[in-house]
């Protein structure tokens, strides 16, 4: 049985596509309209409204609270200033990721973490010894996220309390929408300009209403997961489960990731003379790298049309991210012109709308991260599965000046 | 009359009639000895009363081996394992833990009593993923004796090392403490929720005169989590039509396979010249010849019932009699107007179709098993419930009910009394139980039909009641199974084979120790009597079937 | 500052035997101790005015002769003393069953109570010692811990398997078959007389928390029959002048190769920098520099409190937090002004005497340990030293020492700072000791009552577990401390454990701090050590 979140009764009545995935134990819409595209195009031009109330969170209090915050995960916090906001991976002890998340800076002795799966145990756990409690306040906060270009004008206009207009990026601030104390951080999850708006359930239905009504003008659009998926895509942010997996749900070691393997290297900071969570087993792995990183793959598109028409069809990618993993060739070409080598696979992959590509992150040998590096990608056509040319590229793939700006 | 078959299998269980299965597989011909009218053991359905079929003994199915399903082809032969998804522990002050399928509708149940607890709660059910995979391995092997050393132990012994050196260090270790602790202490290890803690542990002290605190409970934890169902980990379910169903499906494999299978026809003794079988003595005193007896029976009948001790070795003898049974527990089945209305989840429900678990807390357990130990059955019992008839419509008339409760602990030894004098009151003090839990059930039951370790070992045959055929203690598994030196299904009878739930790896619906005795007799037979019948297919249709 | 290649934290008898063998090969050791006296819980106070009293352990029985040699103990002034009765239990109504040394006296005594256990007896010692022999050689060597060795230690285990080889296949099958057993079973096929069987199966209480049924049992009475007496039963062997002599003996050998003992000293912290132990933080704020730090303390409380767990992992962290560790006994020591008027009393009640009349009794004791209750009918395990050293009191005057079993530190209501609590035990041990041994109370100058509560806070015995962790089957050869970390080391570079916590385990016998002291050298000399690391 799946349950509804705060905004259910609003996100309920405007689904009109009955697409509902199963987020968390939530229902939650994979898009509101049959097709997502709409959805997406508010996501780059306009403004999207998500409903992201399943992802879990956690306040942690105390004294102790920085420290433990800097214990857990990958990032150095000790110096994050109140009102910023990290975005951090965390690691089991042999420097594997768990999962990662936000942490929020709220005062110096209180701090909030987004997580996608729960962690109270292990974050409790860390706090061993120390003067700090951990909560998991996951169904006292409801919570959305609002992307898009004019998602800032929306906010400015409802917004009292705080300077929306002058948020900086990964930064949060306590404001007012209506009568609703809310936290606003510029955060998201689809590498454009955006925030994620954190308020207790009761205030929900209010202000998603507010966010409806003065989001009209400026082409608010209720957004499910599915234009979500190619958003993140397109800005080149890993999904749990999909684009790692968690070492709590690997069955087996080679399915673990560390930060490194996962594009993620540039959040491990190691601490002088404290240790966070599996700085010792990340600092061996530095020192003698694993030979799998994550890359950004762009396939060619001619080779995909090629492939299609040579059967007769158009190019029939699906319009929705994949999730399916395929294998990446490459190697010394040999007779016949064919790669002779699996070096990878992708784990996500999707059209990209406005880039008009199609590209996909990856999971493949280090030598073959280089981006410009040529590969090839698997391509089923009619049942029949063919190569097609592929190179590596940098993410983000999307990367527009207004996210920072 | 006299009658020369290949084999004459002892006892029509489930474990037999795989055993004779395998072997008319083979082309040997085979006769499997039932005492009772009908075949199954303690695996039987019956209709004690019109309309109502109980499983009167065992009533779910979780450990059968997908192999032997496959290889029998039992499905063909009307087995049909139905999943049994969910399971429910009503808690005296009208509020419950519910678990099923539904993993996010389970840990919301589980963070109402804990948050830690939910999270541990996935953590715990890969741990144990990991151990049953580790475990499983001996299932499917017959166990080497380490003391004997001879080449196949040899090779048995490295097998083993080195399966278990390839463990993570992390599953090695847990495997460890699984063998040696008390399925409270190892549960404690992950949960502070008792009534999650009780739940899980019950299943450490099924069929064992053992207490959730008591060491060595965690293994028979893991022994039932071992459960596969076509491959599926873990999974428990009903036999349609019953357990009875199993050994039909499993009789009818070997009938097929030209085995012949004689009900009402209970074994007084094997026949034994100079130190080799030579066939067995019928209670009504006929004799059937073979050259190979295998016994499904427990150690106790195989070895001091029906052999003379002369012709077994003292270290043998000394082993069984140390053995131990300790029958701890009875059956309540209930047929029933209606269904059971529970306070904790009233009304009809997906609830009906799982297990209902009586285990409030640990203490519970404790006290339960402090009261068997000292002689009487539990004042307040832990009660395994299941509702055949809310899965299979079959077991009962439409809109009635079967209720089969496995009830622990009644310890087949009483201080004060006889199991026939205190029958009735062991039944009341069930009903009693059940009555805090589901307020209707006293009107609406039918008929009640009390099953006790006296009766158990009277209308099965299995010693003290033990449904295992022996506890699943560390000192009586593997290579220790029923006993060192001879747990290799072989006996020092030559040509006289032991098949039970008394072998390796043990009891439950399983058929493993069946299939792992046939495969000794096949091989024995290959080596010797091979070379004068000609040679013997281990695999394909009997020399009769189809 | 001074640098010392080791600090020893913690002065137990495992710590004294650790610090002496490194002193012996010329390492500069230093031993800190919080208390006044050494020896922890082998140590001898003056509790009563005038009186030497074992405070915790009163038996050094499992203390290898082979050790003791080795440091030369005698030349230290250790001297042994083995009263003729080994045990006696006191069956009430004045009757008494007595374990003497004699092989025949024993027997001939167990025949007044049963003549078939008396002609079972001798078959069931040999059968004892000879399992004894087989698991003596996984004691004396490290634990075979599979993921934890290089393939040199790897190739010593060849060694212990071997050497237990030749005590017999069928010997080792049989010891895999019986160890897990519970005493009662194990006894049950053996024995009729309650009495015997009660006596016989207190060696599987000490060390777990569990009753004579629980698996585990024959296990802990092989363990504490592997001091090679005759009768498989525990091994018994008192120190002239109180156990505190042992562990003075063991200072004295330590010293007398260099090393510096200090007492009175009581270290706060262990100091650790990038993962790796410097030193040591004392309570008075002097910090003293090691190359290696060595904790005699048990695991939960050098990692948790010495250490400190934001130290250390949290994976690892949840394993030290699952180490059973669960006091179960009381101590409750007597000045007495004469014996009890038992018959022979000077005789019988030399070594241990025992309230353990049948296996139900202690059943039942353990069965109230459960649900967190102290015991209404306790097992009383007593030992009145002034039968075979009368030094240690003033004339006239026995001292007494009994172990109150059980008295879970963990009680479900009340605590242990409750003196209703303590009053409570008093009175109910005191009641006992007269039902079995009538007009002992009357004898009673004077009591100390040590509860659970008072060995974590005297002798730094968390939950007042005097085995550093329960001896069960799960906490055993390579599970011992912590699965994994078996081998004395710890994820703190340079920071041993050489306590009880450690294989082999509890008890007087110089087991872990002999093999750690191993482990430690082999790991090589400090100062080699750090330079090849920097």
């Amino acid at each position: 049985m799946l349950l509804g979140t705060p905004f259910h009764p609003r996100t309920a009545a405007l689904c009109g596509s009955r697409r509902w995935r199963n987020w968390s134990g939530y229902a939650a819409a994979l898009s509101y309209e049959p097709g997502h595209e709409y959805e997406y195009y508010a996501v780059r031009s306009g403004a999207a409204l998500f409903d992201i109330s399943p992802l879990r969170k956690y306040e942690v209090t105390g004294p102790d609270a920085a420290a433990l915050v800097d214990r857990v995960v990958t990032r150095s916090t000790l110096d994050c200033p109140v009102g910023r906001v990290l975005y951090t991976p965390w690691c089991d002890e042999a420097g594997k990721l768990i999962d990662d998340g936000t942490v929020q800076r709220l005062s110096p002795d209180t701090f909030r973490i987004t997580a996608a799966d729960p962690c109270l145990r292990w974050f409790q756990d860390c706090a061993l010894g120390m003067d700090a409690t951990v909560r998991d306040i996951s169904l006292d906060l409801a919570a959305l996220a609002l992307q898009g270009p004019t998602s800032r004008d929306i906010l400015a206009r409802l917004v009292t309390g705080a300077d929306i207009a002058e948020l900086p990026y990964f930064a949060l601030t306590e404001c007012h929408i209506g009568a609703a104390p809310v936290t606003i951080t510029r955060t998201g999850y689809t590498g454009d300009l955006g925030y994620e708006i954190w308020l207790a359930p009761e205030h929900a239905l209010a202000a998603w209403d507010a966010l409806i009504e003065t989001g009209r003008g400026y082409g608010i659009a209720p957004t499910g997961l599915d234009a979500l998926d190619v958003a993140r895509i397109e800005a080149g942010l890993l999904l749990k489960e999909v684009d790692y997996v968690s070492s709590w749900t690997a069955l087996i070691e080679s399915r673990k990731s560390s930060p490194y393997e996962a594009g993620l290297g540039w959040t491990v900071q190691p601490r002088p003379s404290r240790d966070f969570v599996g700085q010792r087993a990340l600092k061996r792995e530095a020192a003698n790298p694993s030979q799998w990183a994550l890359a950004g793959v762009e396939a060619d598109w001619p080779g995909i049309e090629k492939r299609f028409a040579a059967v007769g069809l158009p190019p029939l990618v699906a319009g929705r991210a994949s999730r399916d993993a395929v294998p990446i060739y490459a190697g010394a070409a040999r007779k016949g012109g064919r790669a002779v080598r699996q070096i990878g696979y992708i784990t996500s992959a999707t059209f990209s709308p406005i880039l008009k590509k199609y590209i996909a992150l990856a999971t493949i040998r280090r030598d073959f991260a280089e981006p410009g590096s040529p590969i090839e990608v698997e391509l089923t056509v009619e049942f029949v599965r063919h190569r097609v040319p592929a190179r590596v590229v940098p993410t983000p793939f999307f990367d527009p000046a207004r996210k920072r700006g | 009359m006299t009658r020369k078959y290949d084999v004459i299998v002892i006892g029509g269980g489930h474990n037999g009639l795989v055993h004779a299965a395998y072997l008319a597989r083979a082309g040997l011909d085979v006769c499997v000895l039932e005492q009772r009218p009908l075949v199954g053991g303690a695996t039987v359905t019956e209709e004690i009363f019109p309309g109502f079929r109980y499983s009167v003994f065992s009533y779910v199915v979780s450990l059968m081996r997908p192999d032997i399903i496959r290889e029998l082809d039992l499905p063909r032969h009307g087995l049909a394992i139905l999943p049994l998804e969910s399971t429910l522990t009503p808690l005296p002050d009208g509020d419950r833990l519910y678990r099923d399928a539904d993993h996010h509708r389970t840990w919301r149940e589980i963070a109402r009593f804990s948050i830690r607890d939910a999270e541990a709660y996935n953590e715990y059910g890969r741990s144990l993923f990991y151990m049953a995979r580790a475990v499983k391995h001996l299932l499917g092997i017959a166990p080497p004796d380490p003391a004997r050393l001879g080449p196949r132990d040899i090779r048995g012994l490295l097998g083993l090392a080195r399966h278990f050196l390839d463990l993570e260090p992390d599953q090695l270790h847990m495997l460890v403490k699984l063998m040696t602790m008390s399925a409270a202490d190892f549960v404690d290890e992950w949960f502070e929720t008792d009534v999650l803690k009780a739940t899980l542990s019950a299943s450490g002290i099924i069929g064992t005169f053992l207490g959730p605190r008591s060491p060595g409970t965690a293994y028979v934890l893991l022994h039932h989590y071992m459960g596969e169902i076509d491959g599926h980990f873990r999974a428990w379910g009903f036999a349609k039509g019953g357990t009875g169903a199993v050994a039909n499906a499993i009789a009818s494999a070997a009938r097929e396979a030209g085995a012949e299978i004689r009900t009402d026809a209970p074994v007084a003794r094997a026949l034994v010249k100079n130190g080799r079988v030579n066939g067995v003595a019928l209670a009504n005193g006929d004799e059937l010849h073979a050259s190979v007896v295998s016994s499904s029976l427990d150690p106790h009948r195989t070895f001091l019932d029906l052999v003379d001790e002369d012709a077994l070795p003292d270290d043998l003898l000394s082993a069984v009699r140390a053995y131990r049974f300790r029958g701890s527990s009875g059956k309540v089945n209930l047929a029933l107007d209606a269904a059971p209305d529970f306070t904790c989840m009233p009304g009809h429900g997906p609830h009906l179709r799982g297990a209902v678990s009586i285990s409030p807390s640990i203490d519970y357990l404790e006290r339960a098993y402090d009261d068997a130990r000292y002689g009487d059955f539990s004042r307040e019992p832990y009660i395994d419930i299941v509702i055949p008839s809310a899965i299979d419509p079959a077991m009962a008339p439409p809109g009635k009910h079967v209720m089969s409760c496995f009830v622990q602990y009644a310890p087949y030894e009483l201080r004060e009394g006889t199991w026939d004098e205190k029958r009735e009151a062991f039944g009341d003090t069930v009903v009693d139980t059940l009555a805090r839990y589901i307020p209707n059930i006293r009107d609406i039951i039918l008929h009640r039909q009390v099953v006790t370790p006296l009766d158990i070992e009277r209308t099965t045959g299995l010693t003290q009641g033990n449904i295992f055929q022996g506890e699943l203690t560390p000192s009586q598994l593997f290579f220790l199974r029923p006993a060192a030196g001879y747990a290799g299904y072989r006996t020092p009878v030559r040509g006289y084979y032991q098949c039970g739930s008394g072998t390796h790896p043990g009891g439950g619906i399983m058929g493993a120790p069946g299939k792992l005795a046939a495969g000794r007799v096949l091989a024995d037979l290959q080596r010797g009597l091979g070379r004068r019948r000609g040679r013997i297919s281990t695999s394909g249709p009997g020399r009769r079937g189809r | 500052m001074k640098q010392y290649d080791a600090v020893v934290v913690g002065g137990g008898h495992n710590a004294l035997v650790t610090a002496a063998r490194l002193a012996c090969e010329k390492w500069k050791v230093l031993v800190l101790e919080r208390r006044a006296v050494l020896g922890g819980a082998a140590s001898t106070d003056e509790i009563f005015p005038g009186c030497a009293v074992n405070v915790a352990a009163q038996d050094a029985g499992l203390f290898p002769a082979g050790l003791a040699a080795d440091l030369d103990l005698a030349a230290h002034g250790l001297e042994w003393v083995r009263p003729p009765a080994l045990a006696t239990s006191l069956t009430g109504g004045g009757e008494a069953l007595t374990l003497w040394r004699d092989p025949a006296r024993t027997i001939d005594e167990i025949a007044r109570h049963n003549r078939a256990d008396a002609a079972r007896f001798p078959d069931w010692a040999d059968h004892l010692r000879t399992m004894a022999r087989v698991l003596r050689v996984a004691l004396d060597h490290p634990a075979p811990a599979p993921h934890d060795m290089t393939k040199r230690e790897r190739l010593r285990l060849l060694r212990p398997l071997i050497q237990a080889g030749r005590l017999g296949k069928r010997t080792v099958v049989e010891l895999l078959r019986v160890a897990p057993l519970p005493a009662r079973d194990l006894l049950d096929d053996w024995f009729e007389s309650g009495a015997l069987k009660g006596m016989l199966a207190t060696t599987a209480l000490a060390g777990s928390r569990h009753g004579p049924s629980a698996m585990g049992g024959a296990l802990r009475m092989l363990y504490h029959a592997t001091g090679r007496e005759p009768h498989g039963f525990r091994s018994s062997a008192f120190a002239k002048g109180g156990i505190g002599a042992l562990s003075a003996a063991l200072a004295g050998a330590a010293r007398a190769h260099g090393a510096e003992v200090r007492t009175a000293t009581e270290v706060e912290r262990i100091l650790v920098d990038d993962g790796a132990a410097t030193g040591v933080a004392l309570a008075d704020g002097e910090e003293i520099a090691a190359r290696c730090v060595i904790s005699g303390a048990d695991p939960h409380r050098t990692f948790f409190r010495l250490v400190g767990a934001p130290r250390l992992g949290p994976e690892f962290n949840r394993k030290v937090a699952n180490i059973q560790l669960r006091g179960t006994t009381a101590i409750l020591h007597l000045l007495l002004d004469g014996l009890p008027p038992l018959p022979d009393a000077a005789e019988r009640l030399a070594g241990h005497t025992l309230v353990a009349p049948t296996l139900d009794y202690l059943e039942r004791a353990a069965d109230d340990a459960k649900y967190g209750r102290a015991s209404d009918r306790p097992h009383l395990d007593m030992v009145i030293p002034t039968l075979h050293d009368p030094a240690l009191a003033p004339a006239g005057h026995h001292l007494a020492s009994i172990q109150i079993r059980y008295a879970p530190y963990h009680l479900r209501d009340g605590s242990w700072e409750d003196d209703a609590t303590r009053d409570a035990l008093l009175a109910t041990a005191l009641h006992v000791l007269d039902d079995f041994l009538p007009g002992m109370r009357d004898r009673i100058v004077d009591h100390r009552l040590l509860t659970p509560l008072d060995l974590e806070t005297e002798l730094g015995l968390t939950a007042g577990d005097e085995y550093h962790g329960q001896m069960g089957l799960d906490q055993m050869l390579f599970m011992r401390p912590i699965a994994g970390w078996a081998r004395y080391r710890t994820p703190v570079e340079g920071l041993f454990l050489c306590g009880s916590g450690c294989h082999p385990g509890g008890g007087v016998t110089g087991g872990p701090g002999r093999l750690a002291a191993g482990a430690i050298l082999r790991e090589g000399k400090p100062v080699a050590r750090l330079s090849g690391r920097s």
